[in-house]
């Protein structure tokens, strides 16, 4: 990797299959002539369609160096069982005779390419058709010159937030709304720094001494070999807080089981849980009369007509209410106030790549993109142990990217 | 007692090795004289013992999810996806809650974290280190009505959690067994000995599932009037076990 570069790598959701691994399926193919391409295919397409193969090519056009162009055909699947020879159906074998075909068997790849580079290599063995993925995330397909410098951007700005010194001992989280450019909600890791009803603790202030059984195990080589790194091996300042990102090692709670200091601590406030937290009380405080319209949509429920489906119901009474008595056409036109659902539409910055619990959080709230700067191969939930991004029965899918700054001086990688 | 689900939670009990053992040593060793008479009915004795607090243990994770349910009935009210749950440590309820994510306004609010929150507030205002804090938690035992669901397995392994039993299954979020098994303490070998040890916790569901479901499905027959636009009603959710 150039590290001289700062990059923007969409993370997709399945990892990327080499082609040579790919499930491949024996079909017949033979080369035709040209001029009897189309006659043969609209027949093919008749007699043999392909099946759960609709990824192929039906044609595979061959250049022969200093010669026309040969063209082959899939006449029809090929059997698995070899010893079963003749799998041609009889109007499948008209065709052969009929044009002096020589059947032979060929390999293509059985499923259609989930990326650019998976249809890149299939198209070697026998050429597929890739369609890109329907939802359409802003940035999967590139980002341009303006967006690039925005993410860029907010992403250093996630970084100094983590940042206690030249230490990054903390995650740090930003919620924003692309559209605007607006910061919704910021946050570090509060893991150490809990106080009841206090949510907004410095995690620089840290009130844990390094334990005593700490500095023995692999646990806390780790993590001293984390710091070391992360502050370019200047420091190997440990007094400050005996834990470091919770996002790379959330078990650490159990692990470290020796501390007798007073518990100030709460393992599960990651940074991405606080700062959905702190998005969820910006929605509350931005939008206060949410509660009062429920009210009004249960007395509104037992009094209108049937047919009015729940949640048209309970709209129209929110823009109501929002539009403070207006009249109902004028309420209409005011769509554009209307509260969003959770963060639906809104990007998060985290320096580390979140576990699972934040990465299932960050779905539960709707987040549409995701931006992190460092993996995390050891509890990471969107690449490098889990792939969320990935898991087909979720309700909600975002899009993740990996955002490379040069000047962060990583971990190192396996 | 006609709830297909508590035959099957027999099942899963495993057959305690050690005491068989101690019945057949005591057998043999009295098996000289009238002995055996007695050696018998102390069999028959022990079986039975073994037997009423298999029964009592069946009848307290019954109490506990009814108390789960109730839980989730308090969310439905206030119009919330009806999940509800307790925590127990040394057979007493230590802290329970109910889905918030409504009235919130954050998703993340479900059950187990409600009560998780609620725990840790407690346990600090007790002043205790954070030691004895991750040793309760190895003490507790979660009886939800629905599985956890990703965010929430992870977060209870976290935290280190003795046991969890629920009722239905959970399978578009399922964590314990659904889409992820993050119960289960080594799901993937570990390549370097660095790897962060991951905690796992016994897991079994299935306990009153259909009682859980039917919260569900008049949730959702009423509308779910929280859901976003293009939302459908899921009537149908499939029982484990």
């Amino acid at each position: 990797m150039n590290k001289q570069l700062q990059q923007i790598i969409h993370i997709p959701a399945n990892p990327p299959v080499s082609p040579t691994r790919q499930p491949t399926e024996k079909v017949y193919a033979a080369l035709i002539e040209p001029k009897h391409a189309n006659t043969i295919i609209r027949r093919l397409n008749q007699i043999a369609p392909l099946q759960n193969l609709h990824h192929l090519k039906r044609i595979h056009k061959k250049q022969v160096q200093g010669g026309k162009p040969e063209l082959f055909v899939i006449l029809c699947l090929a059997s698995e069982n070899e010893k079963q020879s003749n799998t041609m159906t009889p109007d499948v074998e008209d065709v052969v005779n009929s044009y002096n075909l020589t059947p032979f068997v060929t390999e293509v790849c059985k499923h259609a390419a989930l990326s650019k580079e998976e249809w890149e290599e299939q198209c070697k063995l026998w050429p597929t058709s890739y369609h890109p993925p329907t939802y359409n995330i802003h940035g999967i397909t590139g980002f341009s010159e303006e967006d690039s410098e925005s993410v860029f951007s907010f992403m250093k700005s996630t970084v100094e937030l983590a940042k206690s010194g030249d230490h990054l001992f903390v995650n740090a989280a930003l919620i924003v709304d692309p559209l605007v450019g607006q910061i919704i909600a910021s946050a570090c890791d509060e893991v150490c720094s809990w106080h009841m009803g206090t949510s907004k603790a410095k995690t620089e202030t840290c009130h844990f001494k390094p334990s005593e059984g700490f500095t023995s195990d692999a646990d806390a080589n780790r993590i001293a070999r984390d710091t070391s790194l992360l502050s370019n091996g200047s420091s190997n300042n440990l007094q400050q807080c005996d834990t470091t990102v919770f996002c790379l090692n959330p078990w650490q709670f159990t692990q470290q089981s020796l501390d007798s200091s007073p518990c100030y601590c709460h393992p599960l406030r990651h940074a991405a849980i606080v700062a959905i937290e702190a998005s969820a009380a910006r929605d509350r405080h931005l939008f206060p009369d949410s509660g009062l319209s429920e009210k009004l949509y249960e007395v509104d429920s037992t009094h209108s007509s049937p047919s009015c489906s729940p949640a048209k119901r309970q709209r129209i009474t929110l823009e109501n209410v929002k539009s403070g008595g207006e009249q109902a056409e004028n309420s209409e036109s005011s769509n554009s106030l209307t509260r969003p659902y959770l963060c639906t539409g809104n990007d998060i910055y985290l320096v580390w790549e979140p576990c699972t619990m934040c990465a299932m959080a960050l779905v539960h709230q709707r987040i549409r993109r995701i931006f992190y700067a460092l993996p995390n191969p050891e509890a990471g939930a969107l690449g490098s142990v889990h792939r969320l991004q990935g898991e087909k029965s979720l309700n909600h899918h975002y899009a993740v990217f990996r955002v490379v700054l040069p000047e962060l001086e990583f971990p190192a990688e396996r | 007692m006609g709830d297909p689900n508590y035959d099957k939670m027999n099942e899963d009990e495993p057959f305690d090795d050690d005491d068989i053992g101690v019945l057949e040593g005591d057998v043999c060793f009295r098996s000289v004289g009238f002995g055996w008479l007695v050696s018998v009915s102390e069999v028959f004795f022990l079986i039975f013992q073994r037997i009423s607090r298999d029964l009592q243990m069946e009848s307290d994770n019954l109490a506990y999810m009814e108390l789960a349910i109730h839980q989730a009935k308090l969310a439905m009210e206030s119009l919330e996806v009806p999940v509800g749950c307790v925590f127990i440590k040394d057979g007493n309820v230590v802290a329970s809650g109910r889905n918030r994510t409504t009235e919130t306004r954050n998703a993340t609010r479900h059950a187990e974290m409600e009560a998780i929150d609620i725990l840790l507030e407690k346990w600090q205002k007790d002043g205790l280190s954070k030691a004895e804090v991750a040793k309760n938690f190895s003490q507790c035992v979660l009886y939800v009505t629905c599985e956890p669901c990703i965010m929430c397995a992870a977060a209870l392994s976290f935290l280190g959690i003795k046991e969890v039993y629920y009722g239905c299954a959970n399978e578009k979020f399922g964590g314990c067994g659904s889409i992820l098994s993050l119960h289960s303490s080594c799901s993937e070998p570990s390549i370097s000995d660095e790897v962060p040890q991951r905690k796992g916790f016994k897991c079994t569901g299935g306990l009153m599932a259909s009682e859980a479901v039917s919260l569900f499905r008049s949730f959702y027959e009423q509308g779910n009037p929280n859901a976003p636009k293009p939302h459908r009603a899921i009537v149908q959710k499939r029982v484990e076990g």
